[in-house]
């Protein structure tokens, strides 16, 4: 069976699919990068659950993190990768065909 | 397709998902923001803030060594470099990058050094006599011009 034969929720994306690193996901398709507390406050979790999500999402290569420091001040950067960009696009693709769009 | 790893099944798995239910995350992921009109402030506030201050010291390097006032120079180089750090600083404060910052501001920031080289060229190619202000002051605002479209493009863009 091909990929245009198989049900839209087949080509879904398990990492994506988790209603809170969805929201990371798609928080991070608007942007270059974003602090780590911006995504935090946007996400409405706390720090160890969006630290926990994010570790997941950066173990299958859709999000990179980068520490540094503004200032005297530690900031961690998160980004979608070019991978993380084509399966949340891809993601996106059968939920519009779930929905019927 | 990614597996979730097994440690991390906190969610029903993607075969139950609903058309309403893939409306609703559609809708949800259409209107994510990160970017905060405060993000935004900073952004185009740096932005503009370099092409004003490039702008500035092209004009400021005719009006101080067109008279020989060589310390008046080193001064306004100085203003230049803490006005430079102030903007970086404040370009560090934004807590989100909207998409197509960096190259908005690259191309922008190009064309202006660019302009400024030239103007700088241009002036100290043509020492006697010095050009005068009705010459330069235009080419400094031409100088700043580019940063400022780039910051408007930039408020424009992340605002869509």
């Amino acid at each position: 069976m091909t990929d245009q034969e198989q049900h839209a929720r087949f080509r879904l994306d398990e990492v994506i699919h988790a209603p809170v690193r969805f929201s990371i996901v798609a928080a991070l398709a608007h942007v270059e990068e974003a602090d780590f507390a911006a995504v935090r406050d946007a996400v409405q979790v706390s720090d160890s659950v969006l630290s926990k999500q994010v570790t997941l999402l950066e173990r299958a290569g859709y999000v990179e993190v980068k520490k540094g420091y503004v200032g005297k001040r530690p900031r961690t950067w998160l980004k979608l990768t070019p991978v993380g960009e084509a399966a949340f696009n891809g993601h996106l693709q059968a939920l519009r065909a779930i929905a019927g769009q | 397709m990614n597996t979730i790893p097994s440690d991390s099944v906190d969610i029903p798995l993607p075969g139950d998902v609903t058309a309403a239910q893939a409306r609703a995350a559609l809708s949800q992921a259409s209107s994510a923001q990160l970017v905060t009109p405060r993000d935004l402030r900073l952004l185009t506030g740096f932005v503009a803030g370099v092409g004003v201050i490039v702008g500035a010291i092209l004009y400021l390097s005719w009006a101080t060594l067109s008279v020989g006032n060589q310390g008046g120079f080193a001064i306004s180089m100085s203003l230049y470099a803490a006005a430079l750090a102030l903007l970086l600083v404040i370009k560090s404060r934004a807590r989100a990058i909207p998409r197509g910052f960096r190259r908005t501001y690259n191309i922008g920031f190009a064309v202006t050094m660019t302009a400024y080289c030239s103007g700088i060229l241009w002036i100290f190619g043509h020492q006697s006599p010095w050009p005068s202000a009705s010459v330069v002051i235009p080419m400094s605002i031409v100088t700043a011009v580019p940063c400022l479209i780039a910051a408007a493009l930039v408020h424009r863009t992340a605002r869509a």
